[in-house]
């Protein structure tokens, strides 16, 4: 009677160890398939991922734009993109083009700080951070430059492109008005997929 | 005890490492990691990544002084909602008590009642309050869900900005424009409790103009009492509607209106047939120098037929302005004024209740102005105060002062004290029990509002990118409540009941991974409410409310891949005391796929662990709410 006492008693503690081997297992195995919860994954949050879409649409956008032959100085020459006020975005744009071309033109990117004076770009992307400076830069805003923004209302203070955050997602509105104004010439394939566009093509 | 937990423990790890081993195998998807992966996206791929952000989740909240919660689209489309009153649930300040297939209890800060009347309800600036009773008949508000934008949920007072009714809670559901609504969406959905089937199409019109249409068709089956009787209370409902916005971001129009019909089953005398339409006109600047004008006007007509009991037709004008400017560096000033008009007819069809008159003109005018104050960098004053006027008793004076300190950009301290109060509505004067003399209960020509003075203080904080939370805490101070008093020739609603309200409510996001996020929401209520000393009442405060001392709710939404998503929604109410409802747990659970960008499926389990529970009621004919299992298709081409 003892005996089977102890009989049972050891096959339960061996099942139950067993089983929480198994329940290890199972986690160590779920948060490799699933992604480890670790401080870096944490800083991993919408907000990077929001920045990193965006570096994505600027890079992308240089296939759909054509600039007047006066803004390279050599067929060469690299294409900048100029980041004001958002050094992660940049620091993304830096990632995700190294090793890139666009059209055979290497690419440049320029990280511009609050009080650092613009520089010449092909594509200028300026922050919602600090809009005094925004329109600033978009009134004095250089030829030739695709105008890239993130602030509602942008369009009409001569963004060319502007990105909005629609049913979560990012998206962005065109106005061929101040393309046109900076000697831009844009895709029709961009203008396809903006959720709107001002002007007409 | 210890047997039953050895035992258990082979089943739960058998069962984990199954159900892990499941989950891997079924979903193999590559998840976007690497920042170099999204170069090699086109740009419709880029345009589809979700990217509900914390930040932006924060934005509307800002600097705002008040208690407020906002249940974003997304939240909504993970829970599952089906309705209006189910997604509200989301919000950890608002207790919500389904009564019944169709009507809800729901509430901000106690007095929770099937015809609650200190909260204002709001779909895109429309008032959906009955003027009946100054509350919400939840059972014909509805909208397409997948078209709401956000429900910002304001618990405690919002009588400067909203008026009269705003007494402890403001829910404002905003859809989204129609520019962010194109193309076609359809939804279906088919369970066990309900059906229905949604369909939307947006396109756009002149050189800026966007539009939306849409029509949707629901049905609720009858519940059933704890016995497993019945209760009849099955609903159809059907809504159409439009919306089309036009202009640019500084000037901007917009129209928009709903039809709807609802048949809701009814033990005797024919099922309740309810219907309505609204039209809304809205247009809103923003100049150059910071300032901006908004103006809207609707008009809104509600149909009752409830055999047995009342035959309604009301219509209401509502017209309303408000401007907003910085009037030195440090100040920017809203002010505005608005009128409200309703023509209430009715048919009383029973002798054992009347309106009396049957019908009634009223109207409601109000002039507001707030100033907020940047007193230094970080701390800012708002005053505010609103004079409304009522037909019932005269001019109601609607006081607020709060004071926000931001303590460091993601740390906000805010406290704030209000006055508001609750204007009589047509129960409180009108209504006659019977329909004729002699009357055994009669509303009270002498009835005032009832009024609250309201203390809040509040901490938000954004701590990392992962964790952010809120909590505050409140009394409100209640003076002139309704009281049943005992006079010869019958009993006559009056203001003799007072007490207060005291409590905090909490809650929290954490964000475990970018894949992995929790919500957590507690609340703890505490009321005290007696008779005034000259008053007659024998009565508790049953008639006045049936709240909990306590709420909590917890959910979690985890992206399995980026196509997989699980989320468990669990709640637990303690126990209503009059009458009494048990305490209970409820949890629900979503497994959704995203199958493609155009198609979603998703399959939501109610009540996962619960035969059935009741949430409302006295016990004789209540609805008890079991297992339901809804499977829904959304396709987007």
């Amino acid at each position: 009677m003892k005996r089977a006492r102890i009989g049972v008693s050891r096959r339960v503690a061996v099942s139950a160890m067993r089983a929480c081997a198994g329940v290890l297992l199972a986690l160590v195995f779920a948060l490799y398939a699933f992604g480890i919860p670790d401080a870096r994954a944490q800083a991993e949050t919408d907000r990077a991922l929001e920045q990193r879409v965006k570096a994505a649409f600027l890079y992308r956008f240089a296939d759909f734009v054509v600039w007047p032959e006066s803004a390279f100085a050599k067929p060469d020459s690299p294409l900048v993109i100029a980041v004001v006020g958002a050094d992660g975005v940049a620091e993304h744009l830096r990632t995700l083009t190294s090793g890139r071309t666009v059209g055979g033109r290497p690419i440049e990117i320029r990280r511009v700080g609050a009080s650092d004076p613009v520089p010449a770009a092909h594509i200028l992307f300026i922050s919602g951070s600090d809009r005094t400076r925004m329109r600033e830069i978009l009134r004095s805003g250089p030829r030739n430059s695709l105008v890239v923004t993130e602030v509602d209302g942008a369009l009409d203070q001569g963004s060319v492109i502007n990105f909005v955050i629609a049913e979560d997602r990012v998206r962005f509105e065109i106005s061929l008005e101040s393309a046109e104004k900076r000697g831009l010439r844009l895709s029709s394939r961009l203008l396809a997929v903006a959720r709107s566009v001002r002007g007409n093509p | 005890m210890s047997r039953y937990t050895r035992a258990f423990r082979p089943c739960l790890g058998q069962r984990v490492v199954h159900v892990a081993l499941a989950l891997c195998s079924a979903f193999v998807a590559a998840p976007l990691d690497a920042a170099s992966d999204l170069a090699e996206l086109s740009l419709e791929q880029l345009s589809n990544i979700v990217v509900t952000s914390v930040s932006r989740r924060e934005e509307p909240l800002g600097a705002a002084a008040a208690s407020i919660y906002v249940i974003t689209g997304e939240d909504i489309r993970r829970s599952g909602a089906t309705t209006l009153p189910e997604a509200l649930r989301l919000a950890p300040n608002l207790q919500v008590a389904r009564a019944d297939a169709d009507q809800y209890a729901i509430s901000a800060r106690g007095f929770n009642n099937t015809i609650a009347n200190r909260l204002l309800v709001l779909i895109d600036g429309r008032i959906v309050y009955s003027p009946l009773f100054s509350g919400v008949f939840w059972e014909v508000q509805d909208v397409v869900l997948e078209d709401v934008l956000r429900i910002e949920v304001i618990s405690g007072p919002g009588g400067t900005l909203w008026g009269a009714n705003a007494v402890s809670g403001v829910i404002n559901v905003i859809t989204r424009p129609a520019a962010d609504t194109q193309g076609l969406l359809v939804a279906a959905g088919a369970g066990n409790r309900q059906r229905g089937a949604t369909t939307r199409y947006g396109g756009t019109f002149g050189a800026d103009g966007h539009y939306r249409v849409y029509g949707k068709h629901f049905d609720l089956d009858n519940t059933r009492r704890a016995d497993g009787v019945p209760t009849v209370d099955g609903g159809s409902r059907g809504q159409a509607g439009f919306r089309a916005d036009w202009g640019t971001a500084r000037r901007g129009y917009t129209v928009q209106g709903d039809a709807y019909r609802t048949d809701i089953a009814q033990p005797v005398g024919g099922s309740r047939n309810l219907g309505g339409a609204n039209l809304l006109a809205r247009w809103s600047e923003s100049r150059e120098d910071g300032s901006s004008v908004q103006a809207q006007a609707y008009y809104d007509r509600v149909e009752r037929d409830q055999p047995g009991a009342i035959r309604e037709e009301l219509d209401i004008l509502n017209a309303e302005f408000q401007h907003g400017f910085d009037a030195a560096k440090s100040n920017r000033v809203l002010w505005g004024a608005g009128y409200r008009y309703a023509r209430d007819s009715i048919e009383n069809l029973s002798p054992g209740l009347a309106f009396i008159p049957g019908s009634r003109n009223l109207s409601w005018y109000n002039v507001f102005a707030q100033d907020e104050w940047r007193l230094r960098e970080n701390l800012a004053l708002t005053l505010g105060a609103k004079v409304e006027h009522n037909d019932y008793s005269g001019y109601e004076w609607l006081p607020n002062a709060r004071l926000a300190w931001r303590l460091t950009p993601e740390r906000l301290l805010w406290s704030a004290v209000s006055r508001v109060a609750r204007a009589p509505s047509r129960i409180d004067r009108e209504l006659f029990v019977p329909a004729r003399p002699p009357f055994a209960l009669a509303g009270g020509p002498d009835f005032k509002s009832e009024v609250s003075n309201v203390l809040e203080i509040g901490y938000r904080a954004q701590e990392t990118h992962a964790l952010s939370y809120s909590v505050t805490a409140f009394r409100h101070q209640h003076q002139r409540l309704r009281s049943i008093e005992l006079r010869p020739g019958g009993s006559v609603l009056e203001n003799r009941m007072e007490g207060s309200t005291t409590g905090v409510e909490a809650w929290g996001t954490y964000r475990v991974t970018a894949r992995w996020r929790l919500d957590a929401g507690w609340v703890e209520l505490r009321q005290s409410l007696r008779p005034t000393p000259d008053s007659t009442s024998t009565a508790t405060a049953a008639g006045l409310g049936n709240d909990p001392n306590r709420w909590i709710t917890l959910r979690s939404a985890f992206d399995v891949t980026p196509r997989h998503e699980i989320d468990v929604l669990a709640r637990y109410v303690s126990e209503l005391p009059n009458p009494q409802v048990p305490a209970y747990t409820a949890v629900d659970a979503r497994f959704g796929w995203n199958v493609s960008k155009e198609l979603q499926l998703s399959l939501l389990l109610q009540n996962l662990f619960d035969r059935s529970h009741p949430e409302w009621g006295p016990v004789a004919n209540r609805a008890e709410f079991g297992r339901g299992v809804f499977l829904k298709v959304l396709w987007r081409p």
